[in-house]
């Protein structure tokens, strides 16, 4: 692993096995021998239709899933005392209605990561900083409210605000926009990016949207069907992609990658 | 649906009044000797009394003051009630959760052995296992927990295996916790709603079973219930051919109607029933 890597994904493959008791067992291969690495401080955008193994590449990555075959290994990075570590990883989810606890405050649910990695002896103000940072000003006005109160948009922000508060290393965004309108997505990408160059924070960005991808993107992996079909910097996969799906992609998109590009 | 909401929903007037009638109760429960100078089982005075100012309801066929027993009553249901709801609660919630959260063989065991529990007819092997065992109140309490846990168990178990793969565990996990944190912060705090409309549920069923078996003759002597006062009014031949159905039989049944009543309005109060 050389120096600029972050993560390294070696041949990994997953096989799901649904074992019913009348149906007899069958398996999904939702991922087909993948290798890709992430490199320090760049944003690398995933792209595939919905079913592709996007959110199962995640999700081993985040370590909730083990792969059926192949490994994941993560460089270590220095801190600012230049002691080695494992690299923080954290998420944020597609759906910011199921990815927030509904029994617990705004308050909370950003005070989570740190209560669970430091205990009760947490900073309450890298919460507020976080919910600062997020955009959710007043802090004050966000605390103490429920998140069945807050619009799509300013879920999501709370689901990125508790993803930065304990300064993770690299973050997950699994199509954040996706379910929100177009325009508070373009928020959020900005938000992104925003963070990505002020912290340096590594962003694995996960879309069937190639124009969003290219907005944000430094490298695009293309998945289909659980394959990477295609690898490279954002200028060579928009201007010179070898792969048809690719291409279709493109063309679906064409009109918005254009204005955003 | 949070535990603020829930509260919320009990302040119209439905849940209010069921409420109110659930705290009348309570409150006749443990103020019953206060209420009364004579013993339930105390059957010294004339029997067959008319009401009148010592007996506010009369006395019974054998001398006791139907008044008391009413009041002693009340206690009898109350303690059923909330046994038998709390023992299915923890009993159901335990096994609920601990088969939706660890899944694979554990959980299908459990789920075939609930199943099992929840084909068996409720009320015959009430009949059965209450005849067989010793008539004491907390053989019936046993029995009814017994019968109603795998209910509990079901829904419970539901819950957890959909929260178990929900974005807010996965991202607890990511963020290093445990399983334990997980199963306390995350799940059983979800489970509240359905735990307090299960625990309602249970409750009537307690109360409506512990009168049945009392009016079969299947209650325990020691505790005077509103079915065992059911019981002897009814088995007494002449109770239609005087007026003393009116202050023997009928106080007995519109207390244990109220009772039921009482949690089936906090239920739907609860439930959101309008
Ligand atoms: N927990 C699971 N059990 C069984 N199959 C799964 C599971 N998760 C995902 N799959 C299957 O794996 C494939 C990839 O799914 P996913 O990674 O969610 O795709 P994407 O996020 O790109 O839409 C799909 O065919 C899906 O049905
Ligand atoms: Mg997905």
């Amino acid at each position: 692993m050389n120096g600029k890597e972050l993560v390294r994904i070696t041949d990994v493959t997953k096989v799901f096995k649904k074992t019913g008791f009348f149906r007899g067992s069958s398996s999904v291969l939702a991922l087909d021998n993948i290798s890709l690495s992430v490199k320090k401080g760049e944003i690398l955008g995933i792209i595939g239709e919905s079913g592709s193994g996007k959110t199962t590449l995640a999700k081993l990555i985040l370590g909730l899933l083990k792969p059926t075959s192949g490994s994941i290994s993560f460089a270590d990075v220095r801190n600012h005392e230049h002691e080695s570590r494992k690299p923080a990883v954290q998420v944020i989810f597609q759906d910011p209605y199921d990815s927030l606890s509904h029994m617990m405050t705004i308050g909370e649910i950003v005070a989570e990561p740190c209560f669970i990695k430091y205990g009760r002896s947490y900073v309450p103000e890298k919460v507020r900083q976080a919910l600062e940072s997020v955009g959710l000003i007043p802090v004050d006005e966000y605390l103490h409210k429920y998140p069945h109160t807050l619009s799509g948009g300013q879920r999501q922000r709370v689901a990125i605000a508790r993803a930065i508060v304990t300064q993770p290393d690299m973050i997950i965004a699994d199509e954040p926009i996706s379910m929100l309108d177009c325009s508070i997505g373009v928020d959020i990408l900005n938000l992104i990016l925003e963070m990505n160059e002020k912290s340096g924070i590594t962003f694995l960005f996960i879309t069937h949207d190639i124009a969003a991808a290219t907005y944000i993107c430094n490298n695009i992996a293309v998945m289909k069907a659980g394959k990477i079909v295609e690898y490279g910097p954002k200028k060579q996969i928009i201007s010179q992609c070898s792969h048809e799906y690719t291409d279709s992609l493109l063309a679906s998109a064409r009109g918005e990658v254009i204005k955003n590009y | 649906m949070h535990e603020k909401k829930l509260l919320q929903r009990l302040q119209d007037p439905k849940g209010l009044i069921g409420l109110l009638i659930l705290f009348f109760f309570i409150m006749m429960a443990f103020l019953a000797p206060m209420l009364t100078p004579y013993s339930p089982s105390d059957a010294s005075s004339q029997p067959l009394l008319v009401p009148d100012g010592e007996h506010p309801l009369g006395t019974d066929d054998v001398g006791r003051d139907i008044f008391t027993n009413l009041l002693y009553g009340s206690r009898t249901s109350l303690i059923v009630a909330f046994s038998v709801s709390f023992g299915v609660l923890v009993i159901g919630t335990l096994a609920g959760v601990f088969s939706g959260y660890v899944g694979g063989n554990p959980d299908r065991i459990m789920m075939r052995s609930v199943d099992i529990f929840l084909m068996v007819p409720d009320l015959p092997l009430i009949l059965i296992l209450a005849a067989y065992l010793r008539p004491s109140i907390w053989n019936i309490v046993f029995i009814l927990t017994i019968m109603g846990w795998p209910v509990g168990a079901r829904i419970t178990r539901a819950q957890t295996r959909t929260l178990r793969v929900s974005g807010h565990v996965d991202f607890a996990r990511v963020s290093g916790a445990k399983d334990w944190y997980v199963i306390r912060k995350h799940i059983v705090p979800d489970l509240y709603p359905i735990m307090i409309t299960s625990f309602v549920m249970q409750s009537i069923r307690a109360i409506l079973s512990e009168s049945g078996l009392a009016f079969l003759g299947l209650g325990d002597p020691s505790y005077p219930s509103w079915g065992t006062m059911i019981k002897y009014a009814i088995g007494y031949p002449l109770v239609f051919f005087t007026d003393a159905w009116m202050w023997w039989l009928l106080p007995a049944g519109i207390c244990i109607t109220l009772l039921v009543l009482g949690f089936v309005f906090v239920g739907q109060a609860l439930e959101g029933d309008k």
